[in-house]
């Protein structure tokens, strides 16, 4: 036990114990990338190639915000098409949740058994 | 209740920004920049005022203060007319750091709507909001806390559509106040009929004469819908994107506040009012359910947002739902006996991470206002390129991200480890949805630091440059307040968290403070 | 025997739910509410109540046979918080008839999903 522990039941948390680590793995790292050669940069690569067309200029290349995760929210089209349904903006919905959720607490506090 | 000085100090905390607030339109005549110091200086002083409430609270136990005396009547009964404050220490604890984010945001906010017409108004909203959640925090009274829960929506509503005034915004304040309207409604009917059965207000007196009978369980239903749906958890959160989204930054930062508020309105109605009374684990198992629900669903539906505001209303309302899942971890606890073992940990996890939480979010909706300050761009898809031009922003971009994603050294990831560790003893599925939960966080925070800090220069933000300083104060003050909870969050845990978890715990001695 | 004011209480609250549930109309929503509002403090009211009592503000009345006096000052208290809170809902209102032009909330959903 340090003096800077976070008790928590299954174990401990310290943080300076944890950046004291990461030092000495990040220079362990640099040690290792020391090694390699030095005489290698960036610059020395070839130009990209794309199927044989013409670069486009770094300025129209852009990736945006919901270009990302394409995929994944892709495979989980169901899931977004019932929470798109749900989140509809009506106030009338809004409402309708809330007394929803009063229903689903009465029915399992009183209605129901102990559990 | 003796008034010497010191047990003054919450009366003050409360009267002094109420009195402030409107008379802020007095001081506004002489132009903003002297009504900005004079904010300043009254939300300085409430600060101080609250940090020793803490600091008594801490020392000495419970400070109860009460206006007005109780009546005698002559026919012997003495009628208790008067209204009380209880303050422990988790009231103590979170009045702090709901004023310390009110005043941060308000410093924020002098550069932020600096040139949106005449701004008197807003501030006296302000001075009044901060004076409402201190007397939410602080109460002692069923009542009281239905009224400062409406000071505070009134106001809320009031700074979401004053500034902007453009449908969109009027849109949102609408709807959070038929919102909020309503669940003050239902919260007031069970508070009458919790007065029908034991004819008193005080928490403390109607606890001690809690029978649990059915209309004391209709009472907490009633209790518990409202105040789950002011605080945004599923399936009641769609009011929260609306509001946070379309409200100015700094305001945004004060709503995160406001739904805290109901949560610790959620917290010690469940402890100190009901605790031990209830019949067993079925409402700690409710509350951790619909802390499952609000993590899930909010993060998901972050991850398809376009506007970056609403993304991070999004995320909100999953950081709502790990203080529900450790606080109802720990209600559990309470029942079944295990709170030595893994309850208490659970809610000092959930308490550690509110706090954490109003930090974090804060920090995020400034850096969205930093974003939207500068580029005058809300949707996520048209940023990109911002690192180069705004370097504070994005290191406070960092220090956010990082820490609401729950990785380490920052606060974030002390108080969920907390969380993990406790709700793993209940059941191991519940710590795979937490952790789920906090990988797509990071995904959502990586995507919009790619799309808004990274990539190509883009022509017309060319040369923007960084915010002004006031909001860079805002912003660097609530970075090094993330990275020194992180790095001790001990400290931290073992000085105020505990007190409080332990006052949430206890409720003999809750009650026992009032009588 | 069931007493008559709490069946108006039941009632007043189902038309007040139906207003804000089942009409699209901005201003049926604010009537809705104001409707559950006046339900919850007549709701209030009647557990102050006593069969022939006397309101608890003259001094000199008989103290055996009086109403309580709490309710009555949380009604007020709700009654003026309800006031500020019809006026502010009425002016987004307006603001938003001004902006939208319409108050149907089928049109007013701008922000959604």
């Amino acid at each position: 036990m340090l003096y800077m522990d976070l008790v928590t039941p299954g174990g401990v948390w310290n943080p300076i114990v944890f950046i004291v680590f990461l030092a000495i793995v990040g220079f362990i790292s640099y040690l290792i990338y020391q090694l390699g050669e030095e005489d290698v940069s960036p610059a020395q690569g070839s130009k990209p190639f794309l199927s044989g067309n013409p670069e486009i200029s770094k300025e129209a290349h852009r990736m945006s915000g919901s270009n990302l995760y394409w995929g994944l929210l892709e495979s989980m089209e169901k899931y977004y098409k019932l929470m798109k349904k749900m989140h509809s903006g009506l106030i009338n919905d809004y409402i309708f949740w809330f007394l929803l959720v009063i229903v689903a607490l009465f029915l399992i506090l009183i209605g129901g058994s102990k559990i | 209740m003796s008034a010497s000085v010191p047990t003054n100090y919450p009366i003050f905390a409360i009267i002094i920004p109420l009195i402030a607030g409107f008379a802020a339109p007095i001081i506004g005549v002489f132009g903003s920049k002297i009504r900005n110091i004079y904010v300043t200086v009254v939300l300085g002083i409430q600060l101080i005022l609250t940090g020793l409430v803490l600091n008594t609270v801490l020392s000495e136990g419970i400070i109860s203060y009460a206006i007005g005396h109780g009546v005698p009547v002559p026919s012997g009964l003495e009628v208790p007319v008067r209204v009380v404050f209880e303050v422990d220490a988790i009231g103590a604890f979170f009045g702090l750091f709901a004023i310390l984010s009110i005043f941060l945001a308000s410093i924020y906010s002098f550069s932020y709507l600096e040139g949106k017409g005449n701004l008197t108004g807003f501030y006296t909203l302000v001075l009044v909001m901060a004076a409402g959640s201190i007397g939410f925090a602080y109460t002692g009274d069923l009542f009281n806390l239905f009224v400062f829960l409406e000071v505070t929506s009134i106001s809320a509503v009031g700074l979401v559509a004053y500034p902007k005034r453009d449908g969109l915004s009027a849109e949102a304040a609408f709807k959070f106040l038929v919102i909020s309207v309503l669940g003050g409604l239902v919260y007031l009917f069970g508070v009458g009929i919790l007065y029908g059965q034991y004819d008193v207000l005080s928490i403390a007196a109607v606890a001690e004469r809690m029978q649990f009978g059915i209309a004391d369980k209709l009472a907490l239903i009633s209790i518990f819908s409202a105040l789950a749906m002011k605080l945004g958890s599923v399936p009641m959160h769609m009011w929260v994107p609306d509001a946070y989204g379309e409200s100015p930054a700094p305001v945004s930062m004060m709503m995160v506040v406001i739904s805290q508020l109901s949560l610790y309105g959620l917290v010690r109605i469940s402890f100190s009012l009901y605790g031990l009374n209830l019949d067993g684990t079925t409402l700690g198992w409710i509350i951790v359910v619909l802390g499952l629900l609000t993590m899930f669903v909010g993060v998901t539906m972050a991850l398809i947002q376009k506007k970056l505001k609403r993304l991070m209303a999004y995320c909100a309302i999953s950081q709502i739902g790990y203080i529900l899942l450790g606080v109802g971890a720990g209600l559990i606890a309470l029942k079944t006996g295990a709170i030595a073992e893994y309850g208490l940990k659970a809610i000092e996890g959930g308490l550690f991470h509110m706090v954490n939480d109003v930090i974090y979010m804060g920090l995020l909706f400034l850096t969205a206002g930093a974003l939207i300050y500068k580029t005058k761009e809300r949707s996520l898809n048209e940023l990109g390129g911002l690192a180069r031009e705004m370097p504070v922003t994005v290191i406070a971009f960092i220090v956010g991200a990082g820490a609401i994603s729950g990785i380490p050294p920052f606060n974030g990831f002390a108080s969920k480890f907390l969380i993990y560790e406790s709700v793993y003893k209940i059941n191991p599925f519940l710590t795979a949805v937490a952790m789920l939960v906090s990988v797509m966080t990071l995904a959502i925070f990586v995507k919009v630091f790619q799309s808004a800090f990274l990539g190509p220069e883009i022509t017309e933000y060319k040369g923007v440059g960084e915010v002004p300083t006031k909001m860079k104060i805002s912003m660097v003050i609530l970075s090094v307040l993330i990275i020194l909870f992180g790095l001790f969050p001990n400290l931290i845990v073992n000085e105020f968290v505990e007190p409080a978890a332990m006052a949430l715990v206890d409720q003999a001695k809750y009650i026992g403070g009032m009588l | 025997m069931i007493d008559i004011h709490y069946i108006a209480v039941i009632l007043l609250l189902s038309i007040g739910f139906y207003g804000i549930l089942f009409k699209r109309n901005l201003i049926k929503t604010i009537i809705g509410l104001s409707i559950i509002e006046y339900a919850v403090n007549l709701f209030l009211i009647t557990l102050a109540y006593v069969d022939g009592g006397v309101a608890a503000i003259y001094t000199l009345a008989p103290h055996e046979n009086m109403v309580f006096p709490v309710p009555h000052a949380l009604v007020l208290t709700s009654i003026v918080i309800g006031l500020a809170t019809t006026a502010l809902m009425l002016g987004l209102a307006v603001n938003i008839y001004q902006k939208y032009d319409t108050l149907d909330t089928q049109f007013v959903r701008r922000l959604k999903e």
